[in-house]
């Protein structure tokens, strides 16, 4: 194998003593799509949070193409090429879908260079190009607050595709969507997984076998096992993970742990 | 780029069922025509003031100081209504411009009462405190045309350095107004209390006409021409402004400022920016308010109930709508004129129980409004129905 396109090394993030994330390990090879479940409180999003910049680690490093991007702030980061997307839809709500995509559209950040310019300046060709892909050409000229809840997760897909990171980081892609609006979604994820690197991190399970190549089960802070959506499922400490009867079953958890069984 | 997508598009996309070509913008000229119609028609609207109350010497120099505000509500909607910090403190920069053009025309008008060079001549509050002569920094504001540089140039540097510390320190929300209220408490308490050097709180009355080029504005007509050629050419700027892509971000950080971060904006630079743009344009019509009232005062301008008014305006015309800063600050403006005249002590009352009423009922003031009702309207109308329903 090359090298990682993202490496994590003991990561340990504590809030106020809790231990979000406990001496994690994990790496990641270019061009993959890897999907990170677990149940409540392991850390999935503290992950992301962490690689993104927007919680600094207690101890441990991020490596980004080798790059040391630990102490990178949140925007320099963005510029290295990590786009995320979070798992409530974040979409600018005033603006156009239009605008949504072209503001996200690599390119350009500074002040000078928006100065008295179009919104759409020299990217429309990119900007169609998504919004076709994404299926909301027909409503490019909406506000984006006028959409429907899956509507604005499918523009929030197009917004982290636009600044085209080299990795992506996604957050429950699907929750709240309709079964059909989930699979097209996965549609969308695997489309996108042919360019960029993902890392996707989903509770349903009927959607985490739709993509996943390599699923990761994180289980409080640490790495508990990594594998095909088959040998995570048979996985012994997976199943006990799910199954423990400490541990408070809620709707997300009761799902996976039916398709474990 | 296009290469390498083909093969994500081969794909099956996503409810890509029947998308019209819609998303192609008109052709440019075309789209232009709505702006290019409406600015003619406000202009044109600029025009009515001077038609019907061209003799009347009440209501002209009203409407003139109001189009003067008008200009500082747009710096207030720039803050507030399109990047969505909620400035209590403009009255700030506004006040620096004004005072800038004061010590001008009360220099000039010192050497036209008592002779000698302007900025020789020492002015009333200099001489009721003892002043000896001008003090040399005071001097060469005697040109009206520093004056003016000043009065655009002194709240520029003042907003940037202080929406750089602010923004850079990410001071946000309530704490944001508040301390942009404490700043303008704090610059009103040194003008009053420096009274040797700015007239204390009875300020600078009776000023000396603005004179341009040679040209002195004697007439109230000339006056209302040149403040409503500002704010046309003001209103144009800032519409450029919000229209363009740094606008955009402006109403992205509105929207959502961590989100706007994580696209890979530096939201504080954009930020700093525009509220250095609106000191400039708030010291701008500061330096025309002094010009028409001929008078400043401390509690006119750099008090706090000044500063409040500003944005009730704004959000009764309807925030991030540069009309709307325009249209609810002369409807409030002459409503205030109206209610004085009747029964002062009310305006405060009137002023907080409309500024609730619009929060409650009108949150996108009276241009929201108007656009809502005209959305209805068209729905009403069958022939037009798929107007409504279809992306223009």
């Amino acid at each position: 194998m090359g090298s990682p396109i993202l490496h994590v090394e003991n990561l340990t993030v504590s809030f106020s003593g809790f231990k979000a994330l406990n001496g994690l390990n994990f790496s990641l090879q270019p061009g993959e799509l890897r999907v990170v479940i677990g149940p409540n409180g392991a850390g999935k999003t503290t992950l992301l949070d962490v690689i993104t910049g927007k919680t600094r680690p207690t101890a441990g490093r991020v490596y980004f193409r080798g790059e040391d991007i630990t102490k990178l702030p949140e925007q320099a980061i963005a510029h290295r090429g990590i786009g995320r997307k979070f798992q409530t839809p974040n979409v600018f709500k005033s603006l156009t879908v239009l605008e949504n995509l072209s503001l996200a559209v690599k390119g350009r950040r500074t002040v000078t260079s928006g100065l008295f310019r179009p919104v759409l300046n020299g990217e429309a060709g990119r900007v169609h190009e998504i919004l076709d892909l994404i299926g909301l050409g027909h409503k490019a000229r909406f506000r984006a607050g006028l959409l429907a809840h899956g509507e604005k997760q499918w523009l929030e897909l197009g917004m982290v595709m636009a600044q085209d990171p080299e990795l992506l980081l996604i957050d429950e892609p699907v929750a709240g969507m309709t079964p059909r609006e989930s699979e097209r979604t996965g549609e969308l994820l695997l489309a996108m997984a042919r360019k960029h690197t993902l890392i996707v991190i989903e509770h349903d399970m009927t959607f985490v076998r739709q993509i996943a190549h390599t699923v990761t089960v994180l289980d409080e802070g640490q790495l508990l096992c990594e594998g095909t959506v088959e040998e995570v499922q048979r996985n012994p400490k997976v199943i006990e993970v799910y199954l423990g009867q400490d541990r408070e079953a809620d709707a997300a958890d009761r799902t996976a742990l039916c398709v474990v069984r | 780029m296009t290469e390498k997508h083909a093969t994500a598009t081969g794909l099956v996309p996503p409810a890509a069922k029947s998308a019209p070509p819609s998303v192609h913008a008109p052709a440019p000229l075309l789209a232009k025509l709505p702006t290019v119609l409406g600015l003619l028609l406000f202009v044109a609207a600029l025009a009515v003031p001077v038609l019907l109350f061209a003799d009347d010497r009440y209501w002209l120099p009203i409407i003139t100081r109001s189009l003067a505000i008008a200009i500082f509500a747009l710096s207030v909607d720039l803050v507030w209504g399109y990047t969505g910090l909620l400035s209590l403190g403009q009255g700030l920069y506004f006040g620096l411009g004004a005072y800038m053009v004061a010590y001008a025309l009360n220099l000039q008008k010192a050497a036209q009462e008592r002779g000698g060079a302007p900025g020789t001549a020492l002015t009333d509050f200099m001489i009721a405190c003892r002043v000896e002569e001008v003090p040399a920094w005071m001097a060469p504001l005697a040109n009206i045309w520093l004056a003016v540089a000043l009065a655009i140039l002194l709240p520029t540097i003042v907003a940037t350095l202080f929406g750089y510390v602010a923004f850079r320190v990410r001071i946000k929300g309530v704490f944001f107004s508040l301390i942009t209220q404490a700043m303008t408490l704090a610059v009103f308490t040194f003008v009053v209390n420096q009274q040797p050097y700015t007239g204390g709180i009875v300020g600078m009355p009776g000023l000396a006409r603005l004179e341009l080029f040679g040209h002195r504005f004697n007439s109230q007509v000339e006056m209302y021409w040149l403040i409503a050629g500002s704010l046309v050419v003001c209103f144009a700027l800032c519409l450029g402004l919000v229209r363009s892509k740094f606008g955009k971000v402006l109403t992205a950080i509105r929207d959502n400022e961590t989100r706007t971060l994580a696209l890979g904006y530096d939201t504080a630079m954009y930020k700093t920016f525009v509220f250095a743009a609106a000191g400039a344009l708030a010291g701008f019509a500061g330096a025309l308010y002094t010009a028409v009232q001929r008078t400043v005062g401390p509690e006119e301008v750099l008090g706090i109930g000044f500063s409040i008014e500003i944005v009730i305006l704004v959000a009764v015309g309807g925030r991030g709508t540069l009309i709307g800063a325009v249209i609810g600050t002369l409807l409030v403006m002459l409503g205030k004129t109206y209610i004085n005249n009747e029964l002062k002590q009310a305006w405060p009352i009137i002023l907080g129980g409309l500024f609730i009423l619009v929060v409650v009922f009108l949150p996108e003031g009276i241009v929201g409004f108007l656009r809502h009702a005209l959305v209805r309207l068209r729905k009403l109308w069958p022939r037009n129905r798929s107007l409504v329903v279809s992306p223009r």
